[in-house]
């Protein structure tokens, strides 16, 4: 059901170190995670633009922003669990100076599974959406990571991109012509919506072909940037399908789903359920998918909810 | 008195008196037959403190016996003991003490210690700093001292000085960039080394002959990001990055030693990989030759500027 599995990370390492061939600017900062990362594709091809930091992602952040503030391009790559540790420091210069950095939390969601909850993030889109300044990015799949990640990088400002570790399922094909802040519409329906981001869009897409064997035509958005939020996407949606069902490998607090409850509570008061993680912290698997079997992200789980939404009486 | 003497001195004095307080005996010391009134309107208008402020400072001033005045036409005046006490205050004889003095009263009275003991180190920094050449001013809390000195360069006015901390004004209560010779926005500690680096690999990357100056204060110090960037630092064999530490020996809570012991600071920063000077003279003879030691040894350079008096292990 999952469709070719693809690594997320070494998409990203191969497609940072072509970005590196683009972008003459482009400096990768490392706090001892190049490895893991794959920014060591990155580093092997430009050893001179490549600065290790060692094990300090406080200083690996405010070295970006001095890189930044100097003309660069950085890219700072880590775990997204362990770059929060830097947040202050992301906030208080890199946000605040609207300052190039780019940041790229991996490892995100329950993806790195076997290290458990100490590793596991399901906290940092609430955290870096808040900031002012920065755009938020959580591509779904391998080809969506590499296209939004050029466009990140030709876009003047901060950027946090949110990937996982490696089980990608593939959403799309060879050039997918996604554009940042422009939800891509992935499939059609008027029964209901079901908008996700990140790996949560093949959950979306399968919960929707189960829906439609059941009679149900749900719309499916990837809502791969969440700041700047489509609003027009998400407002259309709202008032051509009967409710919203949103889907991340998050919590449900402050993340997509939370981003999308605010924009239609203030302007189209329209039905949403969140799937997510309700409010608690990862564990150990030794399998992927069963934890997300135990934290309720699933295809059926979807496809229960969005029954809901498309038979809820108006 | 000797500078540290005079430092010592002066922290006490600080404990005890408010900036506007330290500001009226500074402003009363120059002015020549001044009605009490008339002095303070003129402070009022040109450092932007409110006229009945600066009135009941006077009234607690004449009651510590340090100024003389009535409300009859007789002028204003400071006793023998105010005399003595504006001596302390200014002993550095520096006429942008007085702009300290009341930027720190408009931003944030806490910081005026912090900003004075800092003033004589932007001031060497700035003097031998090339236009290439970038100061992050990583205790952005000296902001008073800062644009004390930017005022000086003219890269600010004097109006600029009176709007400070405004939600309007650029003068914020810690420096944000877009102000000339502010590359960085820093304000909360512990961060600015880091920044430093950054400036400095770019520059090497570049080709740039480019020196970068970091000021940090010696409470500051407790942050562990300091350490993290001072291994970075060396690591990279960065010898543009001269940092410069305010060693005034007080934090927020009280004396540096007492909160959290920083010495033996020369050897820390020695065992980090690091050239290191102190002194507790003059800060440009002491700057250039950490520039010197950098230079030949390519690593980076630290100078320990004793300036609150503490004991100073090792400032020989």
């Amino acid at each position: 059901m999952l469709g070719p599995l693809e690594s997320f990370r070494e998409g990203f390492g191969a497609a940072l170190a072509d970005a590196g061939e683009a972008f003459s600017d482009l400096v990768v900062v490392d706090a001892d995670m190049s490895n893991s990362t794959r920014t060591v594709d990155f580093a092997r091809r430009f050893p001179e633009r490549f600065i290790q930091v060692g094990i300090s992602e406080q200083d690996a952040v405010s070295t970006a922003a001095g890189l930044a503030a100097a003309g660069k391009i950085p890219v700072f790559a880590s775990f997204a669990m362990f770059l929060l540790r830097a947040w202050e420091q992301v906030r208080n210069t890199v946000a605040r100076d609207r300052l190039n950095v780019k940041l790229v939390g991996t490892h995100s969601g329950f993806s790195d599974h076997l290290d458990g909850s100490s590793h596991q993030c399901l906290e940092d889109l609430a955290l870096m959406r808040v900031l002012p300044n920065f755009t938020v990015v959580a591509p779904a799949d391998v080809t969506s990571t590499r296209e939004l990640l050029f466009q990140a990088i030709e876009l003047r400002g901060p950027v946090y991109m949110r990937i996982g570790r490696d089980n990608a399922p593939r959403v799309y094909g060879r050039g997918a012509g996604l554009a940042l802040g422009r939800a891509e519409v992935l499939r059609d329906g008027s029964d209901v919506t079901i908008a996700a981001c990140g790996v949560a869009v093949w959950l979306a897409l399968a919960a929707a072909e189960e829906l439609s064997r059941r009679g149900v035509e749900a719309r499916v958005l990837d809502v791969h940037t969440l700041k700047p939020m489509d609003e027009g996407a998400v407002l259309k949606a709202a008032s051509e399908t009967s409710g919203i069902v949103t889907v991340e490998e998050h919590s449900v607090l402050g993340g997509l789903g939370g981003a999308i409850a605010e924009v239609l509570a203030e302007r189209m008061p329209t039905r949403v359920i969140r799937i997510g993680v309700r409010d608690a912290f990862g564990r150990t698997s030794r399998d992927y998918r069963r934890l997300l079997e135990i934290y309720g992200l699933t295809p059926e789980s979807v496809v229960r909810a969005a029954e809901a939404v498309a038979h809820a009486p108006d | 008195m000797d500078w540290r003497e005079a430092g010592v001195l002066r922290r006490v004095l600080l404990r005890a008196l408010n900036g506007n307080q330290a500001l009226i005996l500074l402003r009363a010391s120059k002015s020549l037959n001044r009605s009490l009134t008339s002095l303070l309107r003129d402070i009022s208008a040109d450092h932007g403190v409110p006229l009945s402020t600066l009135k009941l400072n006077a009234k607690i001033l004449r009651e510590l016996g340090l100024l003389d005045y009535d409300r009859g036409q007789r002028p204003v005046r400071l006793t023998s003991a105010g005399r003595k006490v504006v001596e302390i205050l200014s002993h550095e004889g520096d006429p942008l003490t007085g702009h300290v003095y009341s930027l720190a009263s408009r931003l944030g009275p806490g910081h005026l210690h912090s900003s004075l003991t800092c003033l004589q180190i932007l001031k060497a920094v700035f003097s031998i700093k090339r236009d290439s050449d970038v100061v992050v001013l990583s205790k952005g809390h000296a902001a008073p001292a800062l644009y004390s000195i930017l005022l000086e360069r003219g890269c600010v006015s004097e109006e600029d000085l009176r709007g400070a901390g405004e939600p309007d004004s650029r003068l914020q209560a810690h420096p944000e960039a877009g102000l000339p010779e502010v590359l960085v926005s820093t304000g909360s500690l512990g961060q600015g080394l880091s920044i430093a680096n950054g400036v400095a690999i770019a520059a090497r990357i570049d080709g740039l002959d480019r020196r970068v100056f970091v000021v940090l204060g010696d409470g500051e110090l407790d942050e562990g990001q300091v350490w993290e960037a001072a291994a970075t630092a060396s690591a990279h064999g960065l010898s543009s990055v001269v940092a410069v530490v305010d060693r005034n020996g007080t934090q927020l809570s009280g004396s540096t030693e007492e909160v959290k012991p920083k010495e033996p600071l020369r050897a820390r920063w020695a065992a980090f990989g690091w050239e290191v000077v102190e002194t507790s003279g003059p800060v440009r003879s002491a700057l250039e030759e950490a520039v010197r030691r950098a230079e030949s040894s390519g690593r980076p350079a630290v100078v320990i500027v004793h300036t609150g008096g503490e004991s100073g292990a090792g400032a020989s």
